[in-house]
């Protein structure tokens, strides 16, 4: 079986950046992020499934699944706002971890692994603003067909998939 | 003396000494009013496909709807960026990039990025560091209005004809 960690960051700079990450095991619904908390760690799946919820009229609404391989809570974990969704898992996981202040450790003393770390994950974080934008457009220009509701939120939810790195299927 | 960059969000981050020494790897041209920068659906050669730092006049950045018309269009002033998704990825321009008065840009590629590598590992880590708050906040921002739209089941919210403040293209 294919090594994840490798698989995402390439033999080099999974060796570099494995001895930065601490890795736990976690039982089916433990919270790795909450919707609106703040957060201050870079999740790596290694193995298992997680579910991206957003909270509707209260209730958590599933958005996406992601399995080994997915990086999780980019976005609070670089512009150090709230997380913007709640990722639960729902089977036993494997993943690996990484937080801020191992992040500047790692700045200082291994700059080359940071550069793997972040050379995948803007390409990702890029690639998921270029398609979410152009879904997006999908409801802009003047002669734009107006969709019904139902199908609106169909829509919305694959446009939501893909920006949180799904396949937007 | 203050650097160029000095009004550039997108590098708020970076200490003086970083922006001085990226200003010394970036390349300043001028252009005429009218020049296309880069069309929409072009393929750009990996490693030197530009990104657009504009540091005097105006830049108009289009991109058109599915349904027709213009989803895209909006004009960016000197500290916006255009054409950033090249320089992070092998995608094809999300939008065409037309120069609207003489202007001065400065040139940011993987040539150049690879140029900061050598003089400092470690400001070529920070900056690949600001990049990524830069695209967090992006897509905070898309999942945002798309969630809005979601949860009103409608896309009006997404019907604006707009962009990100610094586009990806």
């Amino acid at each position: 079986m294919s090594d994840p960690l490798v698989q995402s960051l390439g033999p080099d700079g999974a060796a570099r950046m494995r001895p930065w990450l601490a890795t736990v095991q976690l039982p089916p619904g433990s919270h790795l992020l909450d919707e609106g908390e703040r957060s201050s760690t870079l999740w790596f799946l290694l193995d298992g499934e997680v579910s991206i919820c957003l909270l509707a009229d209260g209730a958590p609404l599933e958005v996406s699944r992601r399995g080994p391989g997915s990086w999780l809570g980019e976005v609070a974990f670089f512009d150090h706002g709230p997380s913007t969704a709640t990722v639960v898992a729902t089977t036993p996981v494997v993943v690996a971890r990484i937080d801020h202040a191992e992040l500047a450790a790692l700045e200082e003393a291994d700059p080359q692994a940071l550069h793997a770390l972040l050379g995948v994950l803007l390409r990702q974080m890029a690639e998921r603003v270029s398609q979410g934008s152009s879904g997006i457009l999908e409801a802009a220009g003047p002669t734009v067909r107006v969709r019904k509701p139902a199908e609106t939120r169909s829509w919305l939810r694959q446009v939501l998939d893909g920006l949180f790195g799904g396949t937007g299927a | 003396m203050t650097s160029y960059l000095d009004r550039f969000p997108l590098f708020a981050g970076l200490a003086e000494a970083d922006r001085r020494l990226l200003e010394q790897v970036l390349v300043v041209q001028d252009f005429p009013a009218g020049h296309v920068l880069f069309r929409e659906g072009d393929h750009a050669a990996a490693t030197t496909a530009p990104t657009w730092l504009i540091l005097d006049g105006t830049v108009r950045v289009q991109a058109r709807a599915p349904a027709g018309g213009w989803g895209l269009d909006r004009t960016l002033p000197p500290g916006h960026f255009v054409g950033l998704n090249a320089l992070l990825t092998d995608l094809p321009r999300s939008a065409t990039c037309t120069t609207a008065s003489p202007v001065t840009l400065a040139r940011l590629d993987r040539v150049t990025l690879e140029a900061l590598l050598r003089l400092d590992a470690r400001a070529h880590a920070r900056l690949h560091l600001a990049l990524a708050r830069h695209l967090a906040g992006d897509l905070r921002d898309l999942s945002a209005r798309v969630t809005a739209a979601f949860h009103a089941g409608s896309e009006e919210p997404l019907r604006a004809v707009q962009g990100p403040a610094g586009t990806g293209a």
